[in-house]
């Protein structure tokens, strides 16, 4: 297998990336720049303690005490912003790697070419990991350089750790795109499903934390997977990421199969 | 379908002839059909073109030309029937077909943020490396500025794009949808050209149009399909004494007789009015221009043959019916 696709796919990507990449570092340092206003703050800690319990989870990753370091960075970066932006970059991608290209016409000249379609659809997974990983370093380094000056101390393994639950929980909605669109035509479809998807699945974990009837199913959702130890706090999650890994590797099979079995769209 | 028993070996790769006696065809479809769901787009094609052929494959536009080449280049999968190119299954060992195979899409769309040669080269690379200087060359020769955005250029410098990349790795076989659309005349002057060099050299051409012009110096055989199926093959010399012509004709003198103009054969439709003549010839215009020197002629102006007027001679020989 080549890697033309791949290396074609990120020099065309690299400057739309990197202004992702600025969007997101500008976000984490205004963010953590506010941290010494917030730190000590009693009556916001109070106000985060009166949420409803699902409120809280959906919003501050469930954190109670969101004026210590760590629960100030997951409320207000890794439970929320940074999963959603990394996942709409990389629904973004997915979705257009197969349909986007077939709808934008571009993908029949590539098909026509001695490349298997399998291979493509691997090296555009390839080509999405390799920039989603950029942003992920984006974000762990800002958080880390951001940290220093406003006493925010968490650690880097642990910032590390986050960063990764943030990257994979993206990584697998942006393959499920990927998956959607190489199975059949139209690149709406393919953001629909992953995107809906991802809402419900954010959704559930919420409201799992106080419906009783839905707190055995919490593993279910990848969001638990991916935020539900937190990570920030606790460091690696060894089993939930391979279980985010597997589920991706899954995924991949399915779009590439897809992508063999149909007809592509003129 | 016509036979070449002692085929001549073209320059650079007749790995196909396995068998010095027997060549394999360059394309062949057998019973070759696809229907998106209810709706046909070929069905029953038996097509065999020889390696070294310019094979014209003549169609108005929805009759299921391109279908049958995104049939040959496994972008769709055939319903029933299959095909090869150069003996290769173009399903089961399509990468390898595709490999000998240059396309040209009947409606190119590149991406418009690369520049041309950036984009060319990335095409080259999915074959494993291009020359450089044929890149270049083709390039010059089609007037198509290389460095440029591919966003920034014309529909037809954008083709030539497309061009280039289905000739920059000299392929065995050459699949050409509608190759010279979008182009200016001087431009497709130079793209037939350019097929016929290729041919010359021994390469395969298959090229689809809905227009008889555009493959009339260049192809030695032609298809005609129609609604989904193929309605003859030919060769150019013999559809081109049944191609029909629209003919004008003005005379100096108003009141000549022209009756003898009906008795001339190959003629029909004849109506004179002012001295201004209006009919329909088929086939060789000698005679009608024999008969036509009697009188004083002002202009003679002559329409190409239309696709559908060809047809007609196909569907009966009266040219009345619609």
């Amino acid at each position: 297998m080549g890697t033309d696709v791949l290396t074609e796919t990120v020099r065309e990507r690299a400057w739309s990336t990197l202004w992702w990449a600025v969007g997101l570092a500008a976000v984490v340092a205004l963010t953590v720049a506010f941290y010494p206003s917030v730190r000590g703050d009693a009556a916001l800690n109070d106000f985060s303690k009166n949420l409803p319990e699902s409120v809280r989870a959906l919003f501050v990753g469930g954190e109670l005490d969101i004026t210590s370091a760590a629960g100030y960075l997951n409320s207000q970066i890794f439970a929320l912003v940074a999963p959603l932006v990394l996942l709409v970059f990389t629904i973004g991608h997915g979705s257009g790697a197969v349909a986007g290209e077939e709808e934008r016409g571009t993908l029949d000249l590539l098909l026509a070419h001695p490349l298997r379609r399998r291979d493509y659809v691997l090296q555009r997974f390839g080509a999405m990991t390799a920039l989603l990983v950029a942003l992920s370093v984006v974000l762990l380094l800002t958080t880390t350089v951001g940290a220093l000056p406003v006493d925010l101390e968490i650690g880097f393994g642990k910032l590390t750790a986050g960063t990764v639950s943030v990257g994979l929980l993206a990584l697998l909605f942006g393959t499920l795109a990927l998956a959607v669109g190489s199975a059949r035509p139209g690149r709406t479809a393919a953001i629909a499903v992953a995107a809906g998807v991802a809402v419900a699945a954010w959704i559930f974990d919420g409201l799992s934390h106080t419906v009783g009837a839905l707190e055995r199913w919490r593993p279910v959702s990848p969001f638990y997977w991916a935020l539900g130890k937190n990570p920030l706090r606790n460091g690696a999650q060894w089993g939930d990421w391979a279980l985010l890994l597997a589920v991706t590797a899954a995924l991949v099979v399915v779009a590439a199969v897809g992508l063999e079995r149909r007809d592509a769209r003129q | 379908m016509q036979t070449k028993p002692e085929h001549p070996a073209g320059p650079g790769g007749d790995s196909w002839l396995r068998c010095p006696f027997v060549s394999v065809p360059a394309i062949e479809t057998v019973g070759l059909t696809k229907f998106y769901g209810e709706q046909r787009g070929i069905e029953e094609l038996d097509l065999r073109i020889d390696p070294g052929e310019v094979f014209g494959y003549l169609g108005p536009n929805g009759a299921g030309k391109t279908t049958t080449i995104r049939l040959l280049l496994d972008l769709i999968r055939a319903t029933r029937g299959h095909a090869t190119i150069a003996g290769l299954d173009t399903r089961s060992q399509s990468l390898e077909a595709r490999r000998r195979t240059g396309y040209l899409p009947g409606e190119l769309k590149v991406p418009p943020r690369s520049t041309a040669l950036a984009y060319l080269r990335f095409l080259g690379r999915l074959r494993g490396g291009v020359d450089a200087k044929a890149v270049s060359e083709l390039a010059e020769r089609l007037g198509l500025d290389l460095a440029r955005r591919i966003g920034d250029l014309s529909k037809g410098n954008k083709q030539k794009v497309g061009i280039v990349a289905a000739f920059m790795h000299d392929p065995e076989i050459l699949i050409l949808d509608e190759p010279t659309s979008g182009l200016d005349p001087l431009r497709q002057q130079d793209v037939l050209q350019l097929i016929r060099e290729r041919a010359a050299a021994g390469r395969t051409i298959f090229l689809s149009s809905h227009e008889l012009d555009q493959v009339e110096h260049s192809a030695g055989r032609v298809g005609i399909v129609r609604d989904g199926r193929l309605v003859a093959v030919e060769s150019m010399a013999s559809l081109r004494q049944r191609a029909v012509r629209r003919v004008e004709v003005r005379l100096a003198q108003r009141d000549a007789d022209v009756s003898g103009l009906e008795r001339v054969p190959g003629v029909t439709d004849v109506s004179a009015e002012d001295g201004t003549i209006h009919l329909v010839v088929e086939g060789s215009m000698d005679a009608l221009v024999k008969e036509l020197a009697r009188h004083p002629v002002q202009t003679l102006t002559s329409e190409a043959p239309e696709l559908d007027e060809i047809f007609l001679s196909y569907y009966g020989d009266s040219h009345d019916d619609d």
